[in-house]
């Protein structure tokens, strides 16, 4: 099977490479917007009370409704009753960051929420400043709490893209499909696409697990 | 000198501490006991101005402070000056014993005071551990000699004898006299009577939010109201 495995990437490797630029475009996309607004919203979030129902409501309405029927309602009908056409891709990118958005907020409302206070008045009674309160406590802290979370939510992120298929999104689970389609060889085929996904998603997923086990540690009551 | 002057604290509608005043000189060491509930942490928390209290007044040295603060008022605080150690979540998680008690120093590490403080609390060989490897007692001695470091003019301590042996208490306390002497203020809440009795230039006996009864450690011994008799009473039992 490896074999085939082999034939499959080197005859098919345009195909392969230009889907999979595809996914990584669209997935670097949605990391990017989801890692710098979704921080953002969750701090928001965690100040104002109606800010976080919000993030709350949509938390429950995107872990309810599966993501391909969300990027089907948002490519099909949605864009026929506003009489407009965005690009797969464009919608897919739009879908996913959104979720993003709400998943890390989601997760640093809640880090900020459990964060114990009373380290921060340590340091205050210790004579340090606030920007110093931040940077040497309350960042690394956080940091730590929530690191490990937002490395798996990225990889979920990176898998989700193949959802995108549904709306004709030329990423690499497509790819894999046509290419499927032509020499029916599911088995060669779809382990081709595990390959490529674990080439990406293991090293992510051995980080976020490596930093969980190193800062879980350090963690418990002191 | 610090000064608090009918200190009042309420959460929501109830009264957690009321009319609250002391005055604690520069080489005094004044304990605070009472049941549990009676407000002992909410003072300390009070005078530290952790919280800010809802009526009275405050003196530390030149820092005034009238309650309830005013939401524009700019506070300066007297930190470092006067510091506290907490009873729990005591040290940082993420940073060694070493760093933990260097950090609020700066950079200014006085060589000498840093040594001494190390062998007087048996932390040398803690410096390069984290604290969820070490044991509560040798936390709360960390969390002690960080405040120590500081070279705080008061310093209030809460419970910080509640993790420890009867052995390692005394050895502390002992210290505590010793660094008192030196001219640093301490206000110490315990459970501990027997403890609080040998270190003490005062104690007050707090129950329900008011102060019950105070004097020298004498009131230990021949307390004057019901409620302190039957609080050693009890305490005596225990032990």
């Amino acid at each position: 099977m490896l074999g085939t495995v082999v034939q499959i990437i080197m005859q098919y490797k345009a195909g392969l490479w230009s889907g999979l630029l595809v996914s990584l475009s669209m997935v670097v996309i949605v990391w990017t917007v989801g890692l710098t607004i979704g921080l953002c919203v969750g701090w928001y979030a965690q100040q104002y009370k109606s800010a976080g129902y919000v993030v709350g409501l949509f938390w429950f309405l995107i872990t309810s409704i599966p993501i391909l029927v969300i990027l089907f309602w948002l490519h099909f009908p949605l864009q026929e009753m506003l009489g407009i056409v965005i690009k797969p891709f464009i919608t897919a990118v739009l879908a996913l960051s959104f979720i993003n958005i709400i998943f890390v907020a989601t997760i640093i409302k809640e880090a900020l929420a459990e964060f114990q206070q009373q380290y921060l008045i340590i340091g205050k009674v210790s004579g340090l400043n606030e920007l110093e309160i931040f940077i040497k406590i309350k960042w690394p802290l956080m940091l730590r709490a929530v690191l490990p979370q937002l490395l798996f939510l990225q990889v979920a992120m990176l898998q989700a893209t193949i959802f995108s298929s549904l709306i004709s999104v030329e990423e690499i689970f497509r790819v894999t499909q046509r290419i499927n389609s032509i020499i029916y060889k599911p088995v060669e085929t779809y382990t081709t696409l595990a390959i490529f996904f674990c080439a990406i998603c293991l090293p992510l997923n051995l980080t976020a697990y490596w930093l969980k086990n190193k800062y879980t540690r350090s963690f418990s009551v002191t | 000198m610090l000064q608090a002057t009918n200190l009042t604290k309420k959460i929501g509608d109830k009264i957690i501490i009321k009319d609250i005043s002391l005055v604690l000189q520069r080489g005094e060491i004044v304990s605070i006991i009472g049941p549990s509930g009676a407000g002992k942490t909410t003072l300390l928390r009070a005078i530290a101005l952790v919280d800010f209290s809802n009526a009275g007044s405050l003196i530390i040295n030149e820092h005034h402070y009238k309650f309830p603060i005013k939401t524009a008022e700019r506070i300066i605080f007297p930190y470092p000056r006067l510091t506290m150690v907490f009873q729990q979540l005591c040290l940082w998680p993420h940073l060694t014993i070493k760093q933990n008690i260097t950090l609020p120093l700066k950079g200014m590490i006085d060589e000498k005071h840093f040594t001494n403080m190390l062998e007087l609390f048996k932390l040398n060989t803690l410096l390069e551990r984290y604290p969820n490897e070490i044991s509560m007692g040798e936390r709360q001695r960390t969390a002690l000699v960080r405040a120590l470091l500081l070279k705080p003019a008061y310093l209030l301590l809460d419970e910080i004898t509640s993790a420890l042996d009867i052995e390692q208490a005394y050895h502390i306390l002992s210290h505590l006299k010793q660094i008192a002497s030196q001219g640093v203020g301490i206000i110490f809440v315990s459970h501990a009577l027997h403890l609080v009795s040998k270190i003490s230039s005062k104690i007050i006996f707090l129950d329900q939010g008011s102060v019950v009864e105070e004097g020298t450690s004498i009131i230990l011994s021949y307390p004057k109201t019901e409620r302190l008799k039957q609080f050693i009473n009890i305490s005596q039992q225990v032990i």
